[in-house]
């Protein structure tokens, strides 16, 4: 038996949580996945998943967030190689 | 700079389409106690020594930088860079899986950054800069080759009697007010007439615990004379973090070995390890490991030897760049038996003594000759100095043992009496002004003018005067005897004799 937190930006579907749950306890090598949902608004969508101090994050506010990352570190390397930005 | 939004717009297009969708799988932990730029964070079961760690802050745009130090059972110790106070109890940490890097690059010289490598001089971002990391191993044996070329101070006491040869760690130790920063600050403004040939100089200056009121002057007086385009200045003031100041000589280290690795020449100062060891002492017993003598922690010698140890010549075969070490220590009250400062005279190739008895006696740079050596730079003198310096060397050395006889008011006899008047006008002759580093072949002209005699019959107050025409002279009447030393970097049996009838045409012309 394995508690899970998943972290929502708007509760799951009964089925859908289901799934999640299966998925994860096969990856977890067949355990039993106890799945607590947290509604967090501000992850605007997809599934932010923590089982004990391991963080599987494919929210929406996250890929935002690298992407954000990716951008500046795109200019910054073009701004470097003197490439006219 | 040109700016072309279509092109922005264009290359920001192509980002978000090149973007994909991908779970970002990470090591998390929370904070449980935090204070003084110190957290102790449960989780984080992955962590690795050294990692660098990710505080994850209210404002998201800037997350919080912090190194992991401690591994214990459930818990992970660790030191925050940066702001702390934005850092909370409950706070989440991620591992970042990198060690901590700074920015390094020709975009960093001319700047005033702080230990992270962040500009603090309010002149904008910084351009063209690669990260490098900032703790590692320092070079082996195969990569390095014997110190052999000479790192100029413009400094005539140690340039001729105290060497430093590129590659080399120097220590400068002295009490407080005894003009510690002084030399290295000379030392730095010295390398500028190298400034664009193949013995150029990268200066590093890495301030640590100062004031910044201090560095804030030393930073103008390298922009005044000039220093500025070859020299970076790593400031972890005392304001700062211990953590800040901790790391401070590393990022210093790390900027300078980036030019070493092109081939290239550096120099770096770390003012001074004395304050970045109380800085280490703080974090440790922090972090609650066990203190030692003087309460330090028992790697404090580990810290110091490791940092100092990238001090290298590299081999040819590695382009043959070099990193010289100007390590700084300050000493109470002339203790040179301390703890730290041992450990650092141990570490270094020897080491430059300033005292106050003699920087109060007139006598500036104060440097100690008696108990200054330098192990390694004799191999990077040039040769005329090598000739000159030994003559040096002997007349102060004899000064000093007859000095305290002549104070008892004793008769002395004629020879004594002749061996400390030349001393005297050795001492006078080493005297420096600050700011005014002297080029090698006027130092060799001053001393061998010295030993020669040529002054022995001048009184003490004409001797500085009297220098400074003499090397007016030598660069005018007889420019073509300096030539000749120039080209010969030696001194031959001819060259002796023009050098000394030279020498005694300006003495008969000098009237006073």
């Amino acid at each position: 038996m394995v508690k899970v937190d998943a972290y929502v930006a708007a509760p799951l579907e009964t089925a859908v949580a289901g799934r999640v749950a299966d998925t994860l306890g096969v990856a977890l090598d067949g355990k039993t996945v106890e799945l607590r949902q947290h509604v967090d608004s501000e992850l605007i969508g997809g599934l932010k998943i923590q089982i004990g101090d391991q963080l599987i994050d494919g929210s929406v506010a996250n890929q935002l967030k690298l992407l954000q990352r990716n951008l500046i570190a795109v200019g910054h390397e073009r701004a470097c190689s003197g490439a006219a930005i | 700079m040109k700016i072309d939004t279509d092109e922005i717009t264009s290359i920001i297009k192509q980002e978000v389409d090149r973007f994909a969708t991908e779970l970002e799988i990470t090591q998390t932990g929370t904070v449980v106690e935090i204070g003084d730029g110190i957290a102790r964070i449960y989780g984080l079961s992955q962590a690795m020594a050294g990692e660098m760690l990710e505080f994850q802050t209210t404002d998201s745009a800037q997350s919080v930088r912090g190194q992991v130090m401690n591994l214990e059972q459930d818990i992970v110790g660790a030191v925050i860079f940066g702001d702390y106070l934005q850092v909370k109890e409950g706070t989440t940490v991620r591992s970042t899986g990198e060690l901590l890097s700074v920015p390094v690059g020709d975009g960093m010289l001319g700047r005033v950054v702080n230990a992270l490598g962040e500009p603090i001089d309010g002149r904008g971002p910084i351009q063209a800069a690669e990260p490098r990391k900032v703790d590692i191993i320092a070079p082996g044996i195969a990569d390095r080759q014997p110190v052999h070329q000479p790192m100029q101070t413009g400094i005539a006491a140690i340039d001729s009697m105290i060497p430093i040869g590129r590659g080399q760690r120097e220590l400068i130790i002295g009490d407080r007010k005894t003009g510690k920063t002084a030399v290295a600050v000379d030392t730095i403004i010295n390398q500028k007439k190298f400034y664009g040939t193949e013995d150029e100089m990268i200066c590093i200056y890495v301030a640590v615990g100062q004031k910044n009121s201090t560095v804030a002057s030393v930073v103008d007086a390298l922009r005044e004379h000039g220093a500025m385009d070859y020299t970076i200045i790593v400031n972890a003031s005392a304001a700062e973090s211990a953590p800040m100041q901790y790391i401070a000589p590393y990022s210093g280290c790390a900027m300078g070995e980036h030019f070493m690795w092109q081939g290239k020449h550096a120099l770096c100062i770390y003012d001074d390890l004395t304050k970045q060891a109380t800085a280490y002492r703080q974090l440790s017993l922090l972090l609650r490991r066990p203190p030692g003598r003087e309460a330090y922690p028992g790697d404090v010698f580990y810290l110091h030897s490791r940092l100092l140890e990238r001090a290298t010549k590299l081999s040819d075969d590695n382009g043959a760049g070099s990193l010289t070490a100007l390590p700084v220590i300050e000493t109470q009250e002339g203790d040179v038996s301390a703890y730290i400062p041992t450990n650092v005279i141990s570490i270094t190739d020897g080491q430059i003594y300033l005292e106050p008895e003699l920087f109060f006696a007139g006598v500036r740079p104060a440097i100690n000759v008696g108990l200054s050596v330098s192990r390694v730079g004799g191999n990077a003198q040039i040769k005329a100095m090598k000739q000159t310096a030994g003559s040096l060397r002997l007349d102060l050395a004899a000064f000093r043992e007859l000095e305290a006889f002549a104070q008892l008011g004793t008769d002395l006899d004629k020879a004594t009496q002749a061996q400390l008047d030349r001393g005297a006008r050795m001492v006078e002759i080493l005297k420096q002004d600050q700011y005014v580093p002297m080029d090698v072949i006027d130092q060799v002209i001053l001393i061998s003018a010295g030993s020669n005699g040529i002054l022995d019959d001048l009184e003490l107050e004409q001797v500085a005067p009297f220098n400074a025409r003499l090397i007016e002279h030598f660069a005018g009447p007889a420019a073509s005897v300096r030539e000749e030393l120039v080209q010969q970097k030696a001194i031959s049996d001819e060259l002796t004799g023009k050098l000394k009838q030279a020498m005694a045409e300006f003495r008969s012309g000098w009237t006073g």
